[in-house]
């Protein structure tokens, strides 16, 4: 898992619960990194075991806390690293999704090691769109809803996210139904 | 195999169908440019116009965009000119940068610039108002936009990192201090706790463990506590004492009650107190005890418990109480005038001391059978006169009677109720007074009982045993006094009759006291000396009678004697006799009348009977008759010993005179023998020569004698071999008469040592003499000589040599006239057997000079021994006799039936340790085939007697032998023929000598050529110039040296050996020589100007192959030179020569390299010593000492002093040498100099020439320079240390020892 993600748990437990919750939960996941680099691969495992030791520290549902660090990468961790892109990567919600695509491929050719999720983008109306997840990595659709949720607050365009597709129900893959109400135009 | 390849048509590189559609050519290049040949816009890209909507069609290309790269104007030739070139170009309004091509398209006239913008960041692209809608999806700066951004975070993540490590790398140092902090803190704390723990623990377990008792009480005295040494000292346990008082427990009748109530009061007060108090065990032993109380108080203050430390002092109170004893009797015995007096106020101390009532002292009378009382002490107050009165009239038998019991039994007897015990009117009276304990003691003097005191007391109570101890050694210290006194009396009895003697003596006799003053002077020194005893004693002193200068004389004679200080006076007359030394001598002393009489004096010592020095005793004899009678008789002895004297020397005068000319006569004759004679002629030149060298002999015995006789024939000191010596008078003797065919052997016992100190050459005579009267009158049979040491007592230290031969022996009047000078034994062996008669003559003197004796035994028609013993002083051998391995390993077998030479072969071999068995017949010999087989791996070894097979062509060889040797006669066809006769290895001649049979058995075992070894051997006993063992046959010798020094040192040396040398001092000359002149040896210098010794050996060598020296062996050339070099023996061996010394070397080594002439090439060489050591001193004393101590010291001082006159010049001519390129100068130069330096010591000096000798040849002027000048320092030095060790030397070499 992309550095930048393990990151993103790091500053939203410290933003909000301080970071002594934080090094709980990293004896409790048994990590021992004291710095996570951005562009580095860690493995998935860690991840996962950082999300459910910050369950049981912070005493949440693993599933709503990978909805809120989904948000907090976007409206936080991101914007540090990628702010100028993903403000180039569209105005609007829906270009920004027409770019998603794209810009995970140059993810993908610029860190070959890492392997970013593929999105595609169906069914492209002025309030709604379904979004395919591609990932070989399970469990995480708890993390593209918050991630939606913070593109959402980002482009100022509330956004309901409603998963109609379940790779865990044998889906081919995971896919988000996303409604919004169109923006006048500023 | 390959991979299958596809074939494909090739695609054309430029397809026509691939002509863009208008808009998809907008969407692939949304920042392109169409200009015209103006270069005004003709169509402008949808992004284009997002950054720069003033660049319309017309408007143009320069008023919006400046070309920055490549440098030109704004012009369609330039565009052109530039197709392939990336251009920048920059919108003039905005700033933003363009990059990409100019493609000129002109068939449509168009200029079209095809590219992207180029941005730096992300956020560029929203502030130039872009998204990535308005890129090319195909374009790659979004790519790079992202990759640029990747990299930010790259190096965010590592920002983060580095101030992670930081702020953790303090927080850990912080951590670190603070744990430091603590560390200490928790250090000190345990430290505290450790030691206070440890004092505690000390503390308790010095209270436990002590072996004082130690008693811990409550404040009423209640014991609490008490350890193990209470427990030890008294008997109780904590169990039997908690909860009582001390005192209930442990005082009782003896204790002082005063001490006690003091002890009381101490307590109640609280305060600390010592005190000694006598208390009692649990057993009821009485004891001291010495105690310390300590009160304890509380915190607060209040008195808790007390704590008694206690010791027991009872040995020492005891040892106080004996030792006041023992003073109080000495006082009383020393203080005594009388015998009397010293018992009463023994008996006193003692009594009074020890708290009895009364002592009596009984003496053994003179017959040893009764025992009297001798003295009776009582305190006066109480009235024991008639205890007394029957005490003094009692005579008691051994075994009577207590004092007659303990004087029986040797030891003290006691009784505590005498009366009941031993009742007697005596004891009933004691009892009377309350008396019943009585102690008998002896008084004992070297076993012997000499007194027995007996002591009553009112106590019925063993005395203890410390006061027994007092006793015995009071007793002892009374009975030496009644023996001393006892013998003071006799003494005086003695003295009287001493007296007596003393006036009646007819020789004079004096004493006098320590400090020299007569103490009695008797009758007959008065008579003697005319002074009165009255005059002399209290008054003068023995100088009074002696000559001072006498005096003077004897002190000086004695410090030498005595080794210290004798002040010329009575210390002169006494030193001796105070020393417990005899002391008789002649004396001149003067009486009163000033006349001078001759005594002899002997002074003893005389001492008290403490042994104290006393006094002197003086005893003189007037030696005035004696004298008259000797000076007549040395007057008349000296008379003849003149006329004896004069005799000799006319003798050795007329014997030297004699001799001149007949050395001419023999040389003379000599050369007449060279010249062409005939037969007749030379028959009777020959005769003349034989006559001319008997008469020689005759004259050397006459001379010999008569210088005996003259006394002018000294007798010299030094170490020798001997077995070598011997050898060699045996094989001189045998060539005399080798068709004789005797026996000759030498026979030394094993044990006898090698090495001697004594004279050699006069030994050499001696035995030449003896055995060459032996081999001469000998005509069949043995002569064998045989070394023991002497075998009685009286002449250990000695050795005894014998020479024994079965000649026809001595009648019994010619054995006692045999050493007679000019004896002959008759007139018919006159005749047959020329010589002088002196020969026997000069042994006896010459072993009489050697402090020995010389003798025969013989019998007539069995033949003579003729032994002497000689008082040689053995040097240990410093290494143990060294024995080859080859040898230890393997077997011998003599087969001879020559009893002689059996006995002297088993002889050497037993010396060797080595076991060899003897056969003493052919018969014997025969047998070997038959016997067993040996073991195949241990080396056996047969010497067969040439006599047991002397008939056969070939010696049979018999089998189980590994080697075979051949002993052989001078005269056996063996010694003739060139080869050894098949089966053998060597061949030995006899007699065997020594050295021949260690060295004929190692090379056997070790392999070697039979040849050479019998070459050897054959050339050694026929007498031919080679350096034999233990002494340096005549060679001819020429020595070939440039350097002046180097020459005489080696000139020198030869002589120490006994060898004369012809000099050449170039190598032409040394060519010459050779020409000139036939030599045995040449030691030739390597480096020499003109030609040097290579070159010299190889015209040698040269001529010696053309033949032109035929008959003549090649000459055995020794290399002498200095050159440590590596490689410089072979050099020397590859020009020809035979072996190589290196310099420096000794003499002994010179004489080595001659001795291994003939074996030139056995490798045996000395390696060349490397002379090259770091550090060196300038001075090393070591060769130098060797060398003087060989040359002696003369010859070496003046040697070396010569040298340090030359040396100045001598290292002056190398920078001449230097300058004028003149290399090969320089090299010899420094190599002769460096040669002497060795020998002289001056190793520093050396070191440096060594290394201008290596690098003369090759190295640059500068370098050779530098060499040079690094030489006077180290000269000087070194010179400096030579001149003080010569003359140190010197001084040590002339003082005594």
């Amino acid at each position: 898992m992309y550095g930048l993600v393990n990151k993103a748990i790091e500053q939203m437990v410290c933003r909000h619960h301080g970071e002594a919750a934080w090094e709980e939960i990293k004896s409790r996941a048994g990590v021992e990194v004291e710095v996570f680099l951005s562009n580095e691969n860690y493995p998935d495992d860690m991840t996962y075991r950082l999300v459910g030791a910050a369950s049981e520290v912070l005493k949440a549902p693993a599933e709503d806390i990978l909805k809120a660090f989904g948000e907090h990468w976007v409206t936080y961790t991101a914007q540090e690293g990628y702010g100028g892109l993903m403000k180039g990567a569209g105005k609007t919600l829906p270009e920004f999704f027409a770019n998603l695509p794209n810009f995970h491929t140059r993810v993908a050719m610029i860190f070959p090691n890492l392997q970013p999720p593929k999105f595609r983008c169906t069914d492209v109306t002025d309030r709604s769109m379904r979004l395919h997840y591609i990932s070989h990595r399970a469990g995480l659709s708890a993390f593209v809803v918050g991630l939606i949720q913070g593109l959402g607050k980002m482009f100022e365009t509330p956004v309901t996210v409603t998963q109609v597709d379940f790779r865990e129900r044998g889906a081919e893959c995971d896919v988000f139904l996303l409604e919004w109400e169109p923006r006048s135009p500023a | 195999m390959g991979t299958p390849v596809t074939r494909v048509n090739p695609v054309a590189p430029e397809d026509p169908r691939l002509g863009l559609p208008p808009e998809v050519f907008a969407t692939a290049f949304p920042f392109h440019l169409a200009l015209d040949p103006d270069l005004r816009f003709v169509q402008v890209g949808r992004s284009v116009r997002k950054v720069a909507p003033e660049a319309v069609s017309g408007v143009t290309f320069a008023s919006v965009f400046r070309i920055v790269r490549p440098e030109g104007d704004a012009t369609i030739h330039f565009l052109r000119q530039n197709q392939s070139q990336l251009f920048l170009l920059e919108h003039i309004a905005s700033g933003l940068t363009l990059r990409g091509e100019f493609i000129s398209l002109d068939s449509q006239r168009l200029m079209v610039f095809l590219g992207s913008p180029w941005l730096r960041s992300a956020l560029e692209i929203g502030q130039r108002g872009l998204g990535f809608d308005d890129f090319a999806v195909h374009d790659p700066i979004v790519d790079l936009l992202q990759l640029g951004q990747a990299q930010i975070m790259a190096l965010e993540d590592s920002r983060r990192l580095a101030e992670r490590l930081i702020q953790q790398r303090a927080d850990m140092r912080r951590a670190n201090d603070q744990l430091q902090r603590q560390n200490h803190t928790l250090r000190t704390t345990e430290l505290q706790l450790r030691t206070s723990e440890a004092e505690s623990r000390k503390l308790a377990l010095v209270a436990a463990r002590t072996d004082n008792a130690v008693i811990v009480s409550d404040a009423q005295g209640r014991i609490e506590w008490v350890n193990e040494g209470f427990t030890r000292t008294t008997g109780y346990t904590l169990m039997e004492v908690a909860g009582r008082t001390p005192g209930s427990i442990l005082q009782g009748p003896r204790t002082d009650p005063r001490t006690v109530a003091v002890m009381r009061e101490k307590i109640l007060q609280g305060v600390a107190f010592r005190a000694e108090v006598q208390n009692y065990t649990k057993g009821g032993r009485v004891y001291w005890a010495s105690m310390e109380v300590q009160p304890i108080h509380d915190a607060s203050g209040r008195l808790v418990n007390f704590m008694a430390i206690e010791s027991d002092v009872t040995e020492l109170r005891q040892n106080e109480q004996r030792r006041q004893l023992q003073h109080s009797v000495s006082r009383a015995l020393a203080e005594a005038t009388s015998l009397s007096e010293g018992i009463a106020r023994a008996l006193k101390s003692v009594t009074t001391s020890l708290e009895w009532t009364l002592g009596v002292f009984w003496r053994p009378d003179g017959s040893e059978h009764q025992l009297r009382c001798e003295e009776i002490w009582y305190e006066p107050r109480e009235d024991f006169s008639e205890f007394s009165r029957q005490t003094r009239t009692r005579i008691l038998a051994k075994g009577e009677d207590l004092p007659g019991r303990c004087w029986a039994l040797g030891s003290a007897v006691w009784t505590k109720e005498i009366a009941l015990d031993l009742p007697s009117p005596r004891s009933e009276e004691a009892a009377r007074h309350g008396l019943s304990g009585v102690i008998a003691h002896p008084c004992l003097l070297n076993g012997e009982v000499v007194g027995i005191l007996e002591f009553y007391s009112a106590r019925a109570e063993k005395p203890e045993a410390h006061v027994l101890e007092g006793l015995d050694s009071i007793s002892a210290q009374l009975g030496m006094f009644v023996v001393r006194e006892a013998a003071k009396l006799s003494a005086r009895r003695a003295g009287a009759l001493q007296q007596a003697m003393f006036h009646s003596a007819a020789h004079a006799l004096t004493a006098v006291d320590p400090q020299g003053i007569y103490l009695t002077f008797n009758p007959a020194a008065e008579r003697l000396l005319g002074y009165s005893a009255q005059e002399m004693v209290g008054h003068e002193s023995p100088l009074r009678i002696h000559d001072p200068d006498e005096i003077a004389a004897r002190a000086a004679e004695l410090e030498l004697e005595l080794g210290q200080p004798v002040t010329p006076g009575m210390e002169a007359l006494l030193a001796r006799a105070r020393l417990g030394q005899e002391d008789e001598r002649d004396w001149t002393l003067v009486r009163k009348d000033g006349s001078r009489v001759a005594v002899r004096l002997s002074m003893a010592v005389l001492r008290d009977e403490n042994g104290q020095l006393a006094g002197f005793l003086g005893s003189a004899v007037d030696l005035t008759e004696r004298r008259n009678a000797e000076a007549a008789m040395r007057e008349g002895r000296e008379a003849a010993e003149a006329a004896n004297r004069a005799k000799s020397e006319f003798l050795a005068t007329m014997s030297h005179e004699i001799r001149t000319p007949m050395n001419g006569v023999i040389g003379m004759n000599d050369l007449l023998l060279h010249t062409q004679l005939n037969d007749r002629q030379r028959e009777l030149a020959e005769s003349i020569g034989n006559s001319a060298v008997s008469l020689l002999e005759v004259i050397n015995d006459v001379l010999d004698f008569s210088r005996v006789e003259a006394g002018k024939l000294k007798i010299s000191s030094e170490t020798f071999v001997l077995r070598p010596l011997l050898d060699s008078v045996v094989e001189v003797a045998s060539m005399r008469t080798p068709e004789k065919r005797l026996a000759l052997a030498v026979i030394v016992a094993p044990d006898l040592p090698q090495r001697f100190c004594g004279d050699p050459l006069r030994l050499r005579q001696i035995l030449l003499n003896l055995v060459g009267n032996a081999v001469k009158f000998t005509d069949r049979g043995s002569v064998v000589v045989r070394v023991n040491s002497a075998p009685s007592e009286a002449t250990e230290g000695r050795i005894r040599i014998e020479v024994t031969d079965t000649g026809p022996g001595l009648s019994p009047q010619e054995s006692r006239a045999i050493f007679e000078p000019f004896m002959q034994v008759d007139s018919s062996a006159a005749r047959r057997y020329t010589g002088s008669g002196l020969g026997l003559a000069i042994s006896q003197r010459l072993v009489e000079l050697m402090g020995g004796q010389i003798g025969v035994v013989s019998r007539p028609g069995v033949g003579s021994t003729f032994w002497f013993e000689l008082p040689l002083i053995a040097i240990p051998d410093s290494d143990p006799p060294g024995i080859h391995q080859p040898l230890w390993a393997a077997q011998f077998e003599v087969a001879t039936a020559d009893a002689t030479l059996a006995e002297s072969l088993e002889t050497q071999f037993r010396s060797w340790h080595l076991p060899v068995s003897v056969m003493p017949s052919r018969e014997a010999l025969d047998r070997i085939g038959n016997a067993p087989k040996r073991p195949a791996n241990t080396p056996c070894v047969l010497l067969i007697d040439e006599e047991l097979i002397s008939a056969e062509e070939n010696p049979p060889v018999p089998p189980g032998f590994n080697h075979r040797i051949l002993l052989v006669n001078p005269l056996s066809p063996w010694v003739r023929r060139p080869a050894i006769p098949p089966g053998y290895q060597q061949i030995l001649l006899k007699p065997v000598k020594q050295s021949q049979l260690f060295d004929c058995l190692t090379s056997a075992l070790e392999g070697q050529s039979g040849t050479a070894r019998f070459k050897r051997a054959a050339l050694q006993s026929s007498g031919s110039p080679a350096a034999g063992d233990g002494h340096v046959a005549k060679l001819r010798i020429l020595l070939v040296e440039d350097h002046r020094t180097n020459r005489r040192l080696c000139e020198l040396m030869l002589e120490s050996l006994g060898l004369r040398a012809e000099v050449a001092t170039t190598g032409k000359e040394a060519v010459d020589a050779v020409q000139k002149s036939r030599f045995d040896v040449i030691l030739m210098d390597c480096h020499m100007p003109e030609m040097d010794g290579y070159e010299v050996t190889k015209r040698i060598r040269a001529r010696e192959a053309t033949g032109c020296t035929p008959g003549e062996p090649p000459v055995y050339i020794i290399a002498v030179t200095a050159n440590a070099l590596l490689g410089e023996r072979e050099r020397c061996l590859d020009a020809g020569m035979d072996d190589y010394l290196a310099k420096p070397f000794t003499t002994k080594q010179l004489a080595s390299a001659l001795r291994r002439r003939p074996d030139a090439v056995s490798g045996n060489l000395p390696a060349p010593k490397s002379a090259s050591t770091s550090q060196t001193p300038a001075f090393t004393p070591a060769q130098p000492r060797q060398i003087a101590d060989e040359l002696g010291w003369d010859d070496f001082e003046g040697l070396a002093r010569d040298f340090l006159t030359e040396l100045p010049i001598e290292l002056g001519r190398l920078p001449v040498h230097l300058a004028a390129g003149a290399r090969q100068e320089l090299k010899r130069g420094a190599h002769s100099l460096m040669g002497i330096s060795l020998t002289l010591g001056l190793t520093g000096l050396a070191e440096i020439l060594l290394q201008l000798e290596k690098a003369a040849e090759t190295s640059d002027p500068d370098r050779l320079a530098h060499y040079i000048s690094e030489l006077s320092r180290p000269a000087e030095q070194g010179e400096m240390e030579l001149r003080e060790w010569l003359r140190t030397g010197r001084a040590t070499e002339l003082s005594p020892g």
